[in-house]
């Protein structure tokens, strides 16, 4: 499930396994239209001389202010590099050192640069390399907008998915030995993010709702400069190359916060940095609410037009901003989600038959917060992975019998039917429920928060939730009913975004991109461990699992 | 590889009309292209005319001299020459398009091509003169 | 005071209504940075949830939301209202497809002519990961970099009179992506790609409008990879009959044939 850069990963991955295979990709939207294709800066292994695999291992686990799974990292940092080389080989036009090696770029966080790029359109370049070598495999049938409406369980495994046809709204039983979600992240639930419209949490949604954990929901990145008013991303590249951030009296402020770093700074920190100048009255004010400048004229039109063009061409069309003569204006704006269906290493969730990888999963190598540039690269390598393990046990595994789940299918028919095609009666519109989840995320789990802005938030949810079952559409069409797609979408979004408060309010501490005001410090004694979101009735219940550490004993997180 | 279409839900297919090529700029400068082909073709035919003429011996090509010296005829080689120059314009600049030459990392600018192509055309023209006035 | 507004006529088709597409007319609220899809959307959110339509990215990169503004294919997460205002603005699904509703249109045709093209690196011999990346120039990447800019948005087919008489006619999109990879100096499965594309519904059916490279928003130019095509086929042809053994070809050769 999911077309992006980690859904077509693991279908390559999985088709080279055997070709007695036969795999679906399921996707709401054409795969080239993945989310995957925004991304922009690139994608970080350790490839060079002066770099090693154990300072990649280093960096992402102290970027993750301690709460990464160190052997998913230790294995993630050994695989980057040749899954690398593989998109090269199958094509992506990565750029090249002047002697046709691939070359690299510094980013956030890293101790050397190490972050491979194809100008600053590494995402589009990655999907669409990807997409193009999929198509040499007969055995990936693609199932393009269906959207997956619940998982097919059959003693206590998953067994297929229930998915609509939107040309016709109707549901299709995909029956299948495994099931792979790579639907990627929830950024919609916010009103201010640099996500598509498509990122609504689906596939964790999917899992949680069928009794898998959604792990360390509360880490939600906050990327330092998205514009304001439409949070188009400016990518961290524009950083890498050596741009400025500046306040509203023409300083550098990162002095204040980490001289040691500056621009290059981990995002949380950043994020923190500018929010505390807003709220110093050192930032500009402006129709979508205040920001600082983010300064690249320095770097000249030429370097610009190599390795920054698109970020050229965005402001120049959305704000009318020519970054060789003028600055940025950008903010923090929400970008990624650290948290996800809890997977081991491989991939595989507790329930036998489901799996997932990519932004969708949380394995987790990214903790608490996220190094950028790493994102990329864990669609590809644990793409890669989740393919094989699905791979190799589907070979392993017996069909699944036809009959329970053909009823099951049925029964999500009429129960998409009677609540919302054939459902004349309801108050409520999708529009105001979802500009109203939005909001309240923005309030209660924004940068900083605070005991009552997450318990607030939580019933603010909660009261959301209840006005979901009161829904009405306008369309009762069949024919591409995106009304229908927009309520299922808002049905997932809101069940997630109450683990994310949830797991938020029991986090009593301040680590990574999670950030209280009531408790700003770290605190390892109580809280070195992952928050376990399971559902239940009566909301999310929070448990903790261990954090796995094997050579970085967690200290004190200093640049 | 897209599965069958088993929607019953029926497309609507759009027709294209007959007119197609008048109805925006860009594509009544495309037909203006194409038909001044033609008058190209025209222009052939004549020569093939002429040597026909020249074969047939010194009556025939004096009588053919003079008709092409009838108003007519001069007024239908204007109408040629126009539609000739337009034509080959339009096809300099679409060689432009189409020819990449590069040079290292850069390329040859659309505006070098358009220039070598018409000094081709002078050179090639002033050869022709040559020979006339030789001769 | 009152809010500045301006109309937006939506092309409409619903199957289980009616057999012919109609016109729906909505007010929306003006503001100089607004696109025609902030519009859409407004209109789906709080005046007819009904329309439908595809977007995603809405920066101009996903492709989805490809639809005829005011008669021109147009990208409408980055087409301003302040360009058509104060006068109406009329939307309709992208010409030369099949409408499946209101402002989506059938695609599949595209996607089956693009596998078509084998749009993958193809080689004899696989170099293995171990051995590291192959070895490219800047230079040989800029061959090829902007033909591989395409985002499949489709708005080159809609542009195609080619494409709008013939549906066979493989098409803009799908013929710039075969040559993007024939000039990657990685690929080696040119001739074989010649040979899909050198037919009389592939290359050999465009007449160089050129207006798919006109309306395309990434500047891909689609006509000039065709073009080339037509002129590296035809080498291609002549040298066979001059030297019919064959010619080993080194990454020289590709130049922009």
């Amino acid at each position: 499930m999911g077309g992006g850069a980690a859904g077509l990963r693991a279908a390559i991955a999985a088709a080279e396994v055997s070709d007695g295979l036969s795999i679906a990709l399921v996707s709401k939207v054409y795969p080239m239209r993945s989310h995957t294709v925004s991304a922009e800066g690139g994608a970080g292994a350790a490839f060079g001389q002066d770099d090693s695999t154990d300072l990649h291992a280093f960096d992402t686990i102290r970027g993750s202010d301690y709460l990464a799974d160190q052997d998913a990292v230790e294995a993630f940092v050994t695989e980057a590099p040749g899954e690398i080389v593989q998109l090269e080989h199958w094509g992506c036009p990565w750029s090249r050192e002047p002697d046709g090696r691939l070359a690299v770029r510094p980013f956030g966080g890293m101790s050397v640069p190490r972050t491979v790029f194809a100008a600053d359109k590494t995402g589009f370049h990655l999907l669409h390399t990807l997409f193009q070598t999929s198509l040499k495999y007969d055995r990936i049938v693609r199932l393009d907008e269906f959207f997956v409406t619940s998982l097919l369980l059959e003693d206590d495994r998953c067994s297929g998915v229930a998915a609509i046809d939107l040309r016709d709204s109707e549901v299709r039983c995909i029956s299948a030995k495994a099931v792979i979600l790579c639907t990627g992240g929830l950024g919609r639930i916010f009103s201010f993010t640099t996500n598509a419209a498509i990122n609504t949490a689906d596939g964790m949604a999917l899992a949680y709702r069928a009794g898998v954990p959604l792990k360390d929901m509360e880490f939600v990145q906050y990327h330092p400069t998205g514009l304001p008013g439409t949070g188009i991303l400016m990518t961290e590249a524009t950083r890498g190359e050596g741009g400025y951030l500046v306040n509203k009296e023409g300083k550098r402020f990162l002095e204040e916060y980490i001289p040691s770093k500056m621009e290059l700074g981990p995002r949380d920190i950043l994020s923190r940095a500018i929010i505390q100048e807003i709220e110093k009255g050192r930032a500009f004010e402006g129709p979508y609410g205040e920001y600082v400048h983010l300064d690249i004229r320095h770097l000249g039109e030429a370097l610009i037009d190599e390795k920054l063009p698109f970020v050229r061409e965005l402001t120049t069309k959305f704000v009318g901003i020519d970054p060789v003569y003028e600055p940025i204006p950008v903010r923090p704006v929400v970008h990624y989600m650290m948290g996800g269906v809890d997977t081991d290493l491989e991939g595989k969730t507790r329930l036998p038959g489901l799996y997932a990888a990519g932004e969708a999963a949380c394995v987790s190598i990214n903790g608490a917060n996220r190094l950028g540039s790493n994102s990329l690269t864990e669609c590809l390598v644990f793409g890669a992975r989740v393919g094989r393990r699905a791979a190799e046990d589907a070979l392993e595994a017996s069909e699944p019998a036809e009959n329970p789940l053909v009823r099951l299918a049925s029964a999500e028919q009429d129960r998409l039917t009677s609540a919302y095609l054939d459902n004349e009666g309801g108050r409520e519109r999708i529009a105001p429920i979802r500009r109203e989840l939005q909001a309240t995320m923005e309030r209660g789990a924004g940068v900083y928060r605070t005991e009552e802005s997450l318990k607030e938030a939580v019933e603010e949810v909660r009261a959301l939730k209840e006005r979901f079952g009161q829904l009405a559409l306008f369309d009762h069409d069949r024919a591409f009913n995106t009304e229908l797609v927009s309520a299922l979408e808002l049905g997932n979004m809101l069940d997630v975004a109450e683990t994310v408060v949830t797991s938020g309010l029991e986090r009593r501490e301040s680590r990574g991109s999670h950030t209280r005001r009531d408790y700003p410090d770290r605190d390892d004694q109580g809280f070195l461990a992952h928050s376990l979101a399971f559902s239940t009735p009566e909301g999310p219940r929070i448990e903790y699992g261990d954090v796995t550490i094997t050579r970085w004993p967690p200290v004190e997180r200093k640049y | 590889m897209t599965p069958e279409n088993g929607s019953r839900y029926p497309v609507y297919v759009r027709k294209i009309r007959r007119t197609w090529w008048l109805r925006t700029g860009p594509f009544r400068r495309f037909a203006a292209r194409e038909i001044t082909s033609m008058f190209g073709a025209a222009f052939s035919a004549i020569m093939l005319l002429f040597l026909f003429a020249l074969s047939r011996g010194t009556v025939a090509y004096g009588s053919f001299l003079r008709w092409l010296q009838t108003p007519w005829s001069i007024a239908l080689s204007a109408i040629i020459l126009v539609a000739v120059l337009y034509h080959t314009a339009t096809w300099f600049r679409l060689t432009t398009r189409i020819l990449s030459i590069r040079l290292g990392r850069r390329t040859v600018s659309r505006g070098a091509i358009a220039a070598g192509l018409v000094l081709a055309w002078i050179a090639a023209s002033a050869l022709v003169a040559y020979f006339h006035v030789w001769f | 005071m009152g809010e500045t507004t301006m109309t937006l006529k939506v092309a409409r088709y619903r199957p289980e209504h009616g057999p012919s597409p109609y016109f729906d007319e909505y007010e929306v609220p003006y503001r100089e940075d607004m696109v025609v899809l902030d519009a859409l959307n407004h209109i789906k959110d709080n005046v007819d949830g009904s329309v439908a339509y595809r977007w995603s990215c809405r920066m101009g990169v996903c492709g989805s939301c490809g639809m005829m503004v005011n008669y021109v294919p147009r990208l409408t997460c980055s087409t301003f209202l302040r360009e058509f205002y104060p006068k109406p603005v009329v939307v309709e699904p992208l010409e030369n497809f099949p409408v499946i509703r209101d402002l989506v249109v059938d695609m599949s045709d595209f996607l089956d002519k693009l596998k078509d093209v084998k749009p993958w690196i193809i080689r004899a011999h696989e170099s293995p990961i171990r051995a590291g990346e192959y070895v490219q120039t800047p230079d040989e990447v800029d061959r090829y970099k902007q033909f591989s800019m395409c985002i499949n948005c489709m708005l080159c087919y809609s542009a195609c009179p080619v494409y709008a008489k013939d549906p066979k006619f493989i098409g803009p999109a799908a013929l710039a992506l075969a040559h993007r990879y024939n000039l990657d100096s990685r690929d080696e499965g040119r001739d074989e790609r010649l040979d899909i594309t050198a037919v009389d519904w592939g290359i050999w059916d465009c007449t160089f409008v050129g207006e798919c490279s006109v309306v395309c928003p990434k500047d891909v130019d689609p006509a000039a990879a065709i073009q080339r095509s037509k002129v590296a086929t035809t080498t291609k042809a002549m040298m066979s009959m001059v030297w019919p053994f064959g010619v080993e070809r080194d990454a020289e050769d590709r130049r922009d044939a």
